[in-house]
């Protein structure tokens, strides 16, 4: 079997060293070349001709960005990004993956002898995955790109609407350019609350947030406990912390908690699925999305049976398509849909489970 | 799926790369703190001293190095915050950075030798002093406030847009994007302006805006289709100009460093060592095709065995040359600390001393790099606390107030040469004289025998200070000390010269490696000795009467010194072959730091490349070898240790008297 041959690049020997070390300790994995910044990644490509690489954003001479913009437009090799858990790590990582970047990974944050096991598991999961991703998939989804149209016109306070719909949704792998492209066109008016697992570090959430808000017509903010759920708001589940909701009288309130990992993961889209569902039942859509393993791939069938509708993004949309496609082999999915097609799908279902709902409210 | 671990090895493994970074980073962040007092590129070197301290900080909480992470992250801010607020860089705070720095080593220092390391409060509080100092320092690790209120701009964005090529109305291109970016903040200028009328010809525009939000969506904002071809955005950055020069400067760059591949130190020694049996390997050909050539002068195919063996020992040389260089590191890596060094010693002793380095890039082997650094600072702090004069002194006998100290290292045949040079008070060599009377370390009728140069040399002797005032720093006595017994202990030389009133010049002599040496070979009795050439003077031939007797001692008058002679025969108990006996004798005159002796030998052999095979401890009690050797006959050669024999020797008189 071919191995899969990874370069890694990385301005600090210690980091060289300690990424090399991990991958070589999977047996699929090869690290067949190391660079320490962003020409040398560039010269020892075309020698080397690694599968994927791992890329330091912040480095000397050629920094990360500019590194990245060659090797995935030149050379089509999938990037895993290696970052910082800072403010500029995290804003060069979300437009390292608008770039083309298929993921990434934070620099380990504690003592690594102590979780060696977590951080090794994370970084070879997504070295594999990545070097199976087809980088113009990525890029296909133009998401850097958001709508010509831009809502930089002052956003209504949300009117206190009575919250009637929720829409949830689950992601991982590729999903920041994903959710990037929906929001933006989804209208003020969008009748359903939002709330969404992106898997994504601490901290990265809030910018991740606040980036949306400035280019969506839709409210967009990281979810806070008590936070309540309007209708035309988005809620991201803060990162280390899982998303919940509760209603609370007559409105709904996001709830967060530290419970442990789900599926290895905290927030977890299962968590989210399973809250929604028991909340809103038949009020609710279920949206699973691009990513690797299948977290929210079953509850996303609890979404189902209680009633909700749940829909998956196609294959040939997804960045990794994992997450769907258990879901759908579980039979948990009702609707198949392209990224470009789910916002207009969202807002027309919306309407229509709005006038049953209406119409079944005048029957009672 | 099995757990990931790492094995102990791993770990340790790890550390060691971590450490060799980390101390690399500590010397860097020195560096570049005086590049910063110096003010030349204030831009370039705030930049550099806070991605330093980034990867240390990123590095050290890899490894769970608390204090590490914890001082480099605060440091970190307070760079952040010179950077961001324009702060005056002042002495007080290259000395803060500097002390940091300092701290950082200690705790890279515990950390390595296991130590419980604990947080230095005071310099924590020092740095929260400068950061609370004006404005609110920003932490880079925080998240970025919400909204955008607050009205002013708390960081800059520098924007380069550069045009779609088929783009051909630029100029309304570019309002519309001064128009959306003027909703996240001010702009505080734009390039080429829009009202040059140049925007039409332009391909890209430069605009620099103010914002709150460090995470503001400049670039989804403005990579508008068809106008739009690229975006380049810089946060917190400098000028555009100061952009360009990066870029530039990154190009030039690209070229000139040569790529570098950090291996294992015991690799490379294994590797020289291989060398080095190839070496004896090649003399044992050698000598078998010269039997051959003289039994069968006209073979043909004896002369092909000599062409393919002349082929071979030419690529082995050269295979030679070049592991040996794998070894060798600019020497520029012992000299970095010293601008540091005679910064702060300079301003403790209130004078003024620029320091000029040369020759930085001489190579040398990185086992002498290792410990070649301590006896230069003790030279160098000499220099300052002793050589160079107050200003006020030096203007007063017409010196220019500012001394200077000069380092410089050249490769002199297969010897490094390092000159420390200053232009200060010079050696007197009648207080040296006084000195090592009132010290009783001469006598005054030895003292009054003794030449200039010879009293020059007595600084080198143990206990031996000639600061009246007795300083922390170099006037102990002590400093000579170590830099005589480390030259001995790497067969090099050290040798001083001075001119009262106009300064001195302290030279290091050192091989360039200590594995392989060129050295003469020369039988005692029927015994085969060597000594390294490195610590042989001259070679000379004496008649008997040459010899004189003083103080019952064997001397010979060499130059303008009288050096003691040392029978080699006796040292070594050799059996006395009755050769040497005749009239003449040979002397190889050794250096030794700053002395010389006479080693009386029965007869010469010739130089050789020796490959120096370390010998077991219980050869160690023949304690006047520092090795062997093995020769291309098969011989063994004893490599003579003349520090030793020499201290062997004295001992000996001195138990006879």
């Amino acid at each position: 079997m071919n191995k899969i041959k990874v370069m890694v690049v990385d301005d600090s020997a210690l980091m060289r060293k300690l990424l090399s070390e991990i991958l070589a300790k999977d047996q699929e994995l090869e690290v067949v070349n190391t660079a320490m910044d962003g020409l040398f990644a560039l010269k020892k490509i075309s020698q080397a001709r690694p599968d994927v690489i791992t890329l330091d954003l912040d480095m000397p001479r050629m920094d990360g960005l500019t590194a990245l913009r060659y090797i995935v437009n030149d050379y089509h090799i999938p990037v895993v990004l290696v970052s910082s858990l800072t403010t500029k790590g995290g804003a060069l990582t979300l437009e390292g993956l608008a770039l083309g970047a298929v993921d990434f990974v934070t620099k380990p944050k504690d003592a690594i002898s102590l979780h060696i096991h977590e951080v090794a598991h994370e970084l070879i999961q997504k070295v594999k995955t990545a070097s199976r991703v087809e980088v113009a998939k990525i890029q296909r989804t133009e998401i850097a790109k958001p709508p010509a149209k831009i809502a930089v016109a002052p956003k209504k306070e949300p009117q206190g609407g009575l919250l009637k719909k929720v829409v949830a949704v689950g992601i991982s792998t590729g999903g920041p350019n994903a959710i990037s492209y929906i929001l933006p066109r989804l209208p003020a008016d969008f009748p359903a609350g939002i709330l969404i697992v992106q898997h994504m570090p601490e901290g990265f959430t809030q910018m991740f947030a606040n980036r949306l808000n400035q280019v969506c017509k839709i409210r967009v903010k990281e979810a806070q406990e008590g936070d309540q759920i309007f209708p035309g708001c988005a809620y991201i589940a803060p990162g280390n912390r899982h998303l919940k909701m509760a209603r609370v009288g007559r409105g709904s309130v996001v709830v967060l908690s530290g419970s442990p990992p789900v599926n290895g993961h905290r927030p977890s889209a299962d968590v989210l699925f399973d809250s929604v569902s028991q909340e809103f039942g038949s009020d609710s859509i279920g949206v699973i999305m691009t990513g690797m393993g299948d977290d929210g791939a079953r509850g996303l069938g609890r979404i189902k049976t209680s009633g909700g509708y749940t829909m998956a993004q196609d294959e040939g949309t997804c960045v990794v398509f994992g997450m769907p496609k258990v879901a759908i082999e579980l039979g948990n999915v009702q609707e198949v849909v392209s990224l470009d097609a789910i916002p207009d799908r969202l807002t027309a279902l919306l309407k229509e489970v709005t006038t049953h709902a209406g119409t079944a409210e005048q029957t009672v | 799926m099995g757990e990931y671990t790492f094995t102990e090895h791993e770990l340790s493994e790890l550390k060691e790369v971590f450490f060799t970074e980390a101390y690399e980073i500590v010397q860097l962040l020195n560096q570049e703190a005086l590049n910063l007092e110096a003010g030349h590129d204030r831009e370039g070197s705030l930049k550099n001293i806070q991605r330093h301290l980034h990867t240390l900080k990123g590095n050290s909480r890899a490894l769970g190095f608390t204090c590490l992470n914890t001082l480099s992250h605060k440091a970190e801010d307070l760079m952040k915050k010179i950077h961001d607020t324009s702060m005056e860089v002042d002495q007080g705070l290259i000395d803060l950075i500097l002390g940091m720095n300092d701290t950082l080593q200690l705790y890279l220092d515990g950390y390595k030798s296991n130590m419980d390391v604990k947080l230095d409060e005071r310099i924590m509080e020092r740095i929260e002093g400068y950061l609370c100092a004006s404005g609110n320092g920003s932490d880079p690790d925080k998240q970025t406030a919400t909204g955008t209120d607050g009205g002013s701009a708390s960081c800059v964005y520098d924007i380069n847009v550069i045009f779609d090529r088929k783009c051909d109305m630029k100029s309304s291109g570019a309002s519309l994007i001064v128009e959306r970016l003027s909703t996240l903040g001010e702009i505080l200028s734009v390039e080429p302006s829009m009202e040059s009328g140049m925007l039409d010809q332009a391909d890209r525009i430069a605009i620099r805006l103010g914002a709150a939000d460090s995470a503001a969506p400049v670039k989804e904002m403005i990579d508008i289709p068809g106008i739009v071809e690229g975006v380049e955005i810089k946060i917190h950055g400098g000028n555009e100009a100061g952009a360009g020069k990066q870029e530039q400067k990154n190009a030039a760059v690209k070229s000139e460093v040569a790529q570098t591949l950090r291996v294992e130190a015991q690799r490379v020694d294994k590797m020289l060592n291989l060398v080095g049996e190839l070496v004896i390997g090649r003399s044992m050909v050698g000598q078998v095709l010269t039997e051959l050539e003289e039994r069968n002068k006209k073979d043909g195919l004896v002369k092909r065995l000599g062409d393919a063996n002349a082929f071979m020992e030419k690529t082995l040389s050269q295979l030679q040359k070049n592991v040996m260089k794998i070894r060798m590191l600019p020497i520029a890596q012992a000299f970095r600390k010293f601008p540091r060094v005679v910064r702060d010693l300079s301003i403790e002793k209130g004078k003024q001393i620029e320091l000029v380095m040369e020759g930085e890039k001489t190579e040398i082997d990185k086992s002498i790099l290792d410990v070649i650094g301590e006896p230069l600072i003790h030279l160098v702090r000499n220099a300052v606390d002793h050589g160079i004069e107050l200003p006020e002194e030096r203007e007063r006998i017409g010196k220019s107030p500012k001394g200077k100290i000069t380092l410089r290292a050249a490769h002199e045949g297969n010897q490094i040469v390092i000159d420390i040079i200053d232009d200060g008070a010079g050696l007197d060599p009648a207080r040296l004289r006084k000195k090592a009377v009132q010290k009783g370390i001469k006598t005054q009728d030895e003292a009054d025998r003794l030449s200039d140069e010879e009293a020059e040399e007595l600084i080198f002797q143990s206990g031996f200070s000639t600061a009246d005032v007795v300083s922390d720093i170099s006037g102990r006595g002590f400093g000579m000390d170590i830099v005589r017994t480390t030259m001995e202990s790497l067969k090099g030389r050290i040798q001083v010269r001075s001119k009262t009133g106009e300064g001195s010049v302290f030279t290091l002599r050192l091989p360039l490696t200590l594995a392989i040496i060129r050295a003469m070979l020369f039988w005692i009795g029927d015994r085969l000795f060597a000594l390294p050439m490195s610590t042989i003077e001259k070679i000379t031939r004496i008649k008997d009467n040459d010899i004189q007797i003083v103080g019952g001692r064997e001397v010979l008058r060499f130059r303008d010194k009288v050096i003691s002679l040392v029978s080699l025969k006796e040292s070594l108990i050799v059996s006395d072959t009755g050769e040497g006996q005749g009239r003449r004798k040979f002397v190889i005159v050794v250096g030794l730091a700053e002395k010389l002796y006479g080693f009386l030998v029965d007869r010469l052999v010739g130089q050789q490349e020796l490959v120096i095979k370390v010998l077991d401890n219980h050869w160690g009690t023949v304690n006047c070898t520092s090795g062997a050797s093995i020769l291309g006959s098969g011989k063994v050669v004893l490599i003579l240790d003349a520090p030793a024999l020499i201290a062997r020797e004295i001992r000996r008189e001195a138990g006879k008297a």
